[in-house]
């Protein structure tokens, strides 16, 4: 298990390192405009240029840039082009809303998907089941956008149940957070019950005629110790792997539709608001997060998978 | 150009206030609607509180490294120059008044140099004197950090070889600073008219030396030697909170004081949070304009409260690439400058917008309206046949054309109209949207080679030669960025312009009158004036509105040391 | 296990049918099997027909613009006014708001309104449509022949040719397919894309199809790597090598014909997460440049008007609803028919 797990780490170090590189050949290799001339101002001079060009270091090679800027990520002295302040304190700062909306979203979608997955598995045929799958296909066919935007017309407006968006810590206040960030859960949520009830009802239909469920009745088990014990944990084993690598793009902003429609001003806006103004500082340093938190989970979740699944240990 | 900060317009979604709007409007505008008569009695300002503004916020809280209007607002309080614009509101606040210096001087040497007296006994916030060679330090620091208007300084004698000898201590042979007597001389190497302008500017504002030192200061601002003290609590340019406090080492005669005691910033990307809160009374005024569907929400409700009218000065105006076919000929520029129909874009600008033919703007020196407007009347209809005969005679139906605009709103709509007119008048034209942070960088790239599309210009200083030096003249088109989108080379404009910039303004604002005539006469029509945008100004039920708005204020859209409670 | 011809699906996006022409051919095989199963289907086939009514409505776009609105999806009409009884109202008042739904009043002009621009809402939708599938059956079209060619190599040369492939899924794997996709087009829409000798213009629709058929690559050539690992055990494919056929040879005549159904599969649903990743990144400015019209534009363009006129946005969203869902259920259809057990991660 000890070497597993050395190995996946160190796989995960190799595939960030890519991506680092990766992102930074996308953002100075494709033209797009220089910084410098960018960050000059007006009516500049050759001499102005130049200074610009000093005090951020593009007079160096690309690749002294590119350690420059990796060293400056780590030792959090990394400055934004377009804002002038510090990317890794921006990070931190947003990191909260992230989080909340990661960890809302991922217990409701959860919550509901097993609710759904285990009702559409138990009446698998019949009209209440094929209903909800369709239901739940038009979840995925939804785009966040347009479902948030809706919502926070029809609820947030016309009715005048929810806040519009916007985000309100849970130091400040627990009460309004949530209230807060239902919309946002609930938005998020409907794509994800749609994609996870769907693979747990068919695991559930594998799973229940697998042998040991079989031995299980055999044994004389309640129908409901049954389906919970040995049904429903085994049939939830894939989809906890695939919940992990869900939970790990949403924390390193991989809602950043989400994030923008209810302005959260969450990590995932920033890197949407970064990318769009082509402000490569933010945007070197938020890839790397994400893809950290997207391959830690990953990660995890097939620790996770080998420790749960008796079939993987054992082998 | 002076920027007006960047709202993500892209992707913040604009409905969350319309709906709080209907919701409470009818109710707090009866409040304000009762108050309002009281706040209308005479009488000095009242002093004392703290109000709290909402604003997306400073790009920078660097003095030399800001460039946008909502930096200026609050950051011309805190750090003074050699000169200032006068706190008042309409034309006088375009007036010029001594700041640090104790008068405005008169340019000797046939213009080219001025000399300066720095008011005695005058002390930054934190106990320091202020010096003479505090404004050198100020000069070189701009020019080594190659600040965005460094530029502006570019005449002293001795600047370009300072800039370029990229070290701190190199000799700016062009300032003589003499602390023992306050007096400071500075040499110009042709006579500029502009440079007092340069000197009033908030970029301008001094620090100590020993603290104003040569990096970018914006995490860790220095002390100031204006009429209130920055406290920046959190930087952040999506949740960020800076605060103004009185300075009470603050002794200028001839800036206003300040009447209320604490001013709170409250940085947030997102204006229709911000509009709800002034409407709801959480915010106490906003720096932004209210976005998309609620601005004539805001207007219909709240009229007690909400100003709006041409404001701070700007034209908004269609660059044409006169280096690049089609608009190389003549025909082609005159043929846009025939159909564009100033009524279609006013509804892009939800009726925000005055037709105009002129480049110069309302309420500048030498704005004289061209009538009649060799183009027909601004407020008609296009001349869609004329301009499609024009593309015809001159052979060039069926150029393409690419119409270049940026991704604020409602730019790409400005854009998409001018596409749909070009290729109305023969042109064959596609559009290209580029994110609004690097747009001018963009199209003021003669690589780019944009050929036309959207422009504006907001002045830096209220002066002529701010929009003709900047956007026409050949020095322009040859700097990079150039603001010359069209990189327009004429000498007439070129020697008009430097003629004009060595006398003041106002002697001469017959001869820029002329000049704004000149450029876009049928015999040259280098660009395509359209209008000129309005700009608002909302307050909460707290503030004194009728006698201390601070608004227009031509030089920082609102006057903050103006603003006081009712 | 039969190694009939692989029946790639026909860039009409009606994946089944190439499918169901084939059975008669080989008789009684699992093709025939899946047919009859996807006939007992009545929601899948319902949503087919809806699918096929949409690829219609699409492909009439130019008569409804030309012969009933007489306009086109680009023009615009900010200073005209309609006739309206006995007065006139114009098509974008002067305070910017523009026209609502005039259904049928005037004969068919601004059917559902205008948008800030005053152009035809109706006539936007309609060629949205066009852009919406021109992309989603292209894009889905690179996805699958990239995916297989890198499943086809990784899983059946394995060693080093596998590794390196599959680290550089794992790259993509790691950026979510949003911030990938925006990243991408953000970088290559001011000076567009060039590689070599091929050029591509910043505003061509072929660079949001090739971002969106690239980042989905991997999710596609994952399971069938999966796949071809387990077939490249099987007897018959040792009996290929053992007769002495090549590498390329085994690949593509003996691997591939069993990748079909899991191919057909994939298919409609690519489309439909094409569609839908198209939408999101026109909303985020990094996809279909102006003035081509897409939904996901519109959408976006539509949500800062929403108090005064909600159909601007309610109407392009629930096109690209239908369009997606019908794909996607009958691509579920497909899926129960021929392989109940494929499974893919498709994600936003």
């Amino acid at each position: 298990m000890a070497r597993f797990i050395i190995r996946r780490l160190l796989g995960m170090l190799a595939v960030l390192f890519a991506i680092s590189v990766v992102t930074f050949t996308i953002f100075n290799v494709i033209p797009n405009g220089d910084p410098a001339v960018r960050l000059a101002g007006h009516s500049t001079t050759p001499s102005t240029i130049a200074a610009i060009r000093r005090q951020y270091g593009f007079d160096k090679p690309v690749y002294v840039q590119y350690v420059r800027t990796m060293e400056k990520i780590f030792n959090g002295s990394l400055i934004s082009y377009s804002t002038q302040t510090n990317v890794d304190t921006e990070i931190g700062h947003d990191l909260q809303p992230t989080v909340s909306l990661a960890v809302g979203a991922a217990l409701m979608w959860m919550f509901f998907a097993m609710c759904l997955g285990l009702y559409t598995a138990l009446k698998a045929g019949k009209f209440a089941d094929r209903f909800l799958t369709v239901l739940a296909l038009v979840g995925i066919s939804m785009p966040v956008f347009w479902v948030g935007a809706l919502m926070s017309y029809y609820l947030g407006f016309k009715a005048g149940i929810f806040p519009n968006g916007s985000y309100t810590s849970i130091t400040q206040n627990p009460i309004q957070w949530a209230y807060h960030l239902i919309l946002p859960w609930t938005a998020l949520s409907i794509l994800y019950v749609g994609v996870y009830s769907r693979l747990l009802r068919s695991n559930i239909l594998d799973t229940i005629n697998e042998d040991f469920v079989r031995t299980a009745r055999a044994k004389g088990l309640s129908e409901r110790r049954v389906l919970v014990k040995h049904v429903l944990r085994n049939s939830l084993i894939p989809v906890i792997s695939l919940w992990g690598l869900d939970f790990g793009a949403v924390i390193g902003g991989g809602a950043l539709v989400t994030e923008s429609v209810f302005n959260l001003g969450g990590v995932g806006q920033y890197a949407a608001n970064s990318i769009q103004s082509l402000d490569v500082p933010p945007v070197m340093a938020l890839t790397i997060f994400i893809a950290f938190f997207v391959v830690l989970f990953n990660t995890i979740a097939d620790i996770l998978y080998a420790y749960l699944d008796p079939r993987i240990r054992l082998a | 150009m002076r920027k007006r900060a960047r709202l993500p317009g892209a992707i913040a979604i604009g409905l969350i206030l319309v709906f709080v709007l209907a919701a409470c409007g009818s109710s707090s505008s009866n409040n304000s609607t009762s108050s309002s008569g009281g706040a209308a009695s005479t009488g000095a300002a009242k002093q004392g509180g703290t109000i709290k503004i909402g604003t997306v916020g400073p790009d920078s809280y660097d003095p030399q490294e800001y460039q946008t209007v909502q930096a200026d607002s609050a950051m011309h309080l805190v750090y003074e120059g050699l000169l200032a614009f006068k706190d008042a509101t309409g034309q006088a606040s375009t007036e010029l008044v001594p700041a640090l210096a104790d008068a405005i001087p008169t340019p000797t040497n046939g213009g080219k140099t001025y000399v300066f007296h720095i008011r005695s006994g005058l002390h930054y916030s934190d106990g320091e004197p202020v010096e003479a060679s505090d404004v050198v330090n100020m000069v070189k620091r701009n020019l080594f950090l190659g600040g965005p208007f460094s530029s502006f300084f570019n005449d002293i004698v001795g600047a370009t070889k300072y800039a370029a000898a990229k070290k701190t201590g190199a000799p700016l042979t062009g300032m003589i600073a003499d602390d023992k007597t306050g007096k400071l001389t500075i040499h110009l190497m042709t006579p500029d008219t502009r440079v007092l302008y340069a000197f009033a500017i908030g970029e301008s504002g001094v620090g100590p030396k020993s603290k104003a030192v040569f990096k970018n200061m914006t995490g860790h601002p220095f002390p100031g030697d204006g009429p209130y003290t920055l406290k920046v609590v959190s930087p952040s340019p999506t949740n960020g909170e800076f605060i103004l406090t009185k300075n009470p080492k603050f002794d200028i005669p001839t800036i206003a004081k300040g009447n209320v005691n604490q001013i709170d910033g409250m940085v947030s990307t997102n204006v229709n949070t911000m509009t709800e809160n002034v409407i709801n009374g959480t915010l106490d005024y906003m720096t932004e304009d209210p976005v998309g569907d609620l601005l004539p929400q805001v207007e219909a409700k709240y009229k007690d409260r909400f100003l709006i009218g041409p404001g701070y000065p700007n034209t908004y105006y269609f660059f044409m690439n006169s280096t690049l076919a089609p608009f190389n000929k003549l025909a082609a520029r005159e043929a846009v400058n025939y159909a564009i129909d100033s009524r279609a874009l006013e509804r892009i600008f939800g009726g925000r917008l005055h037709p105009t033919c002129n480049l110069l703007p309302p309420g500048m020196v030498g704005y004289t309206p061209i009538t009649p407007c060799p183009w027909g009347d601004p407020n008609g209809p296009g001349n869609i046949a004329k301009a499609q005969a024009l593309v015809k005679s001159a052979g060039l139906t069926g150029s393409p054309v690419t119409v270049w605009t940026n991704t604020k709103d409602p730019r790409p709509a400005i854009a998409d109209y001018l596409r749909s007119t070009l290729d109305q008048i023969g042109f064959k034209a596609s559009t290209k949207t580029v994110n609004q942070t690097v747009y001018f960088s963009t199209i003021g790239d003669p690589k780019t080679k944009a050929q036309i599309g959207f422009d504006d210009w907001f002045q830096d200083f209220p002066h002529p030669g701010d929009f003709m030096g900047n956007l026409l003249t050949t020095a322009a088109a040859k700097s990079l960025p150039s603001f010359n989108s069209g990189f327009v080379s004429n000498p007439y404009i070129d020697s008009q312009v430097n003629k004009l910039d060595a006398q003041p303004a106002a002697s001469v604002a017959s001869g820029w009158a002329a000049l704004d005539k000149y450029v876009n006469d049928p015999q040259h029509a280098y660009v395509v004036p359209y209008g000129n945008e309005e700009d608002t100004a909302f307050y909460s039920t707290r503030m004194n509105v009728s006698q201390c708005s601070g608004y227009p204020n031509l030089a920082h859209r609102v006057d903050w040391s103006l603003l006081c409670l009712k | 296990m039969a190694t009939e011809p692989a029946p790639v699906a026909s860039t009409e996006g009606t994946g089944f049918e190439a499918v169901a022409e084939r059975e008669h051919a080989v008789g009684v095989g699992p093709w025939k099997l899946a047919g009859r199963r996807l006939r007992r289907n009545k929601v899948a086939l319902g949503f087919l027909v809806l699918f096929v009514l949409l690829v219609a409505l699409a492909l009439a776009a130019p008569i409804w613009a030309h012969d009933v609105a007489h306009t086109d999806p680009d023009a615009n009409h900010l200073t005209e006014s309609l006739r309206e009884g006995k007065g006139s109202v114009n098509v974008v008042a002067f305070s910017g708001i523009p026209i609502g739904p005039q259904w049928f009043k005037a004969g068919g002009k601004f059917l559902l309104g205008a948008d800030g621009n005053g152009r035809d809402i109706m006539v936007r939708l309609l060629y949205g449509a066009r852009t919406s599938l021109e992309i989603g059956v292209s894009a889905a079209l690179i996805t699958t022949i990239l995916a297989v060619i890198v499943a086809l190599l990784a899983g059946y040369l394995g060693g080093i040719v596998d590794t390196i492939l599959t680290r550089a899924m794992d790259i993509v794997w790691a950026f979510p397919v949003v911030i990938l996709g925006v990243a991408l087009g953000t970088a290559l829409s001011i000076g567009g894309l060039s590689l070599g000798p091929i050029t591509i213009q910043s505003g061509s629709l072929a660079i949001p199809i090739l971002i969106i058929g690239c980042v989905y690559v991997p999710y596609i050539a994952r399971p069938l790597r999966g796949q071809i690992l387990s077939l490249r055990e099987k007897e018959f494919i040792e009996a290929a090598r053992a007769q002495g056929m090549g590498s390329v040879r085994i690949m593509f005549s003996e691997i591939l014909p069993n990748l079909a159904s899991t191919i057909v599969v994939f298919f409609p649903l690519s489309i439909a997460n094409a569609i839908l990743l198209e939408a999101y990144l026109s909303f985020l400015g990094a996809g279909v440049q102006a003035p081509t019209p897409s939904w996901g534009e519109m959408i976006s363009e539509g949500i800062n008007r929403i108090t005064t006129a909600p159909h601007l946005t309610i109407v392009p969203g629930v096109m690209l609803i239908l369009t997606v869902l019908s794909l996607n259920i009958f691509g579920d259809g497909v899926r129960d028919a021929l392989d109940p057990r494929a499974k893919v991660r498709m994600e936003l």
